[in-house]
């Protein structure tokens, strides 16, 4: 199964009808697929930080959501990590395309890719690297942020698209 | 010239059971210490995001007053752009404008001298865009807002103060978790 059709699946499946989206190359299928589908709520944002706030205020009011970025974009979050998701214990999941990481084409993209699995496990953050399209991995970390209320981050890897 | 704590006096005779997000630094402490409620949210970090997470809160059931300060805007301009787009009907924006960075010593910035926030906001899509700069004013515009369902930007003017707060007493997961109830 193809991966934009999997993760469309999984959150029908979970009734994850909102979802916060900074577009990426990337993750492209995956935003034409839930904009054009009735069911969701996308939120476009303009930056990182910003989709960050708005899907913590989502998760105060009840409603669970997933946030697409692309894994730079992850830096830029660090201190609304810190301060407003660990401070407030409020979780979120970031399902982002991994840059500077497989095959990676510009440069400028590798530095922060080879430092992004350090960043997370210094802050203890849950993640995990997604190399084949394996349903299970990011159903269990969908299901970690539901039931358990616990924060998790999934690098895409461009060979699963 | 209208100063903070009229400004808040004047807010919270008005407000009964909508959601109040508040900004980092002395908004959130002028609001904890005079007029503490379940469902205030008090932002002690993520300096910017108190028109972002009251966004994502307006998704729910609750009218949701946002509480912010010109500086915390500047960091997060683009939020300007993003509500411009979605224009949540059951948001109100009030950008408490004192031209400084208040909190960290009255550092002057730039909504001081070259930026209009008012007309930016217009320019980004936000056509209920109001700038008052009095007691009466506010009165006046203040529960025309409550009652409209639509939203709603209002920059408030004020004169900077030197009032100092002590710092505020419940935790944030308290707060999270009083708040929630609350909803």
């Amino acid at each position: 199964m193809c991966f934009e059709k999997e993760v469309i699946d999984l959150l029908k499946k979970y009734n994850i009808s909102h979802s916060v989206f900074l577009p990426d190359s990337g993750l492209k299928k995956v935003y034409s697929e839930i904009i054009g589908d009735s069911y969701f709520k996308v939120i476009t944002v303009t930056r990182e930080e910003e989709g960050l706030g708005i899907s913590s205020g989502m998760y105060l009011a009840g409603i669970p959501n997933i946030f697409f970025i692309q894994s730079s974009g992850i830096g830029n979050c660090f201190n609304a990590i810190a301060s407003l998701n660990f401070a407030y214990q409020i979780p979120f999941l970031i399902i982002a395309n991994y840059r500077g990481f497989h095959n990676e084409q510009i440069e400028t993209q590798k530095p922060f890719g080879q430092m992004l699995p350090k960043l997370l496990k210094s802050s203890n953050l849950d993640y995990h690297i997604v190399t084949n399209t394996s349903k299970y991995i990011i159903e269990e970390y969908v299901q970690n942020y539901l039931y358990n209320q616990t924060t998790g981050v999934l690098l895409i890897s461009p060979e699963v698209y | 010239m209208l100063n903070r704590k009229n400004a808040l006096e004047i807010i919270f005779k008005y407000i009964s059971n909508e959601c109040v997000v508040t900004n980092i630094g002395n908004i959130s402490k002028a609001v904890y210490w005079n007029h503490d409620r379940k469902s205030n949210f008090y932002l002690t970090g993520s300096m910017g995001l108190v028109s972002s997470v009251s966004f994502g809160l307006s998704y729910g059931s609750k009218k949701v007053i946002c509480l912010d300060g010109d500086g915390s805007l500047l960091m997060n301009f683009g939020s300007l752009c993003t509500l411009g787009h979605y224009k949540p009907s059951n948001m109100i924006w009030c950008v408490l404008n004192n031209g400084c960075y208040e909190t960290t010593g009255g550092q002057q910035i730039f909504t001081s001298t070259a930026v209009n926030l008012r007309s930016i906001a217009e320019n980004c899509g936000i056509t209920n865009s109001y700038t008052i700069d009095s007691a009466q004013s506010l009165n006046q515009i203040f529960p025309t807002l409550l009652k409209n369902n639509h939203f709603s930007f209002l920059e408030i003017l004020l004169e900077p103060s030197n009032m100092k707060y002590p710092k505020i007493e419940i935790d944030p997961l308290y707060n999270k978790k009083r708040f929630i109830e609350s909803l």
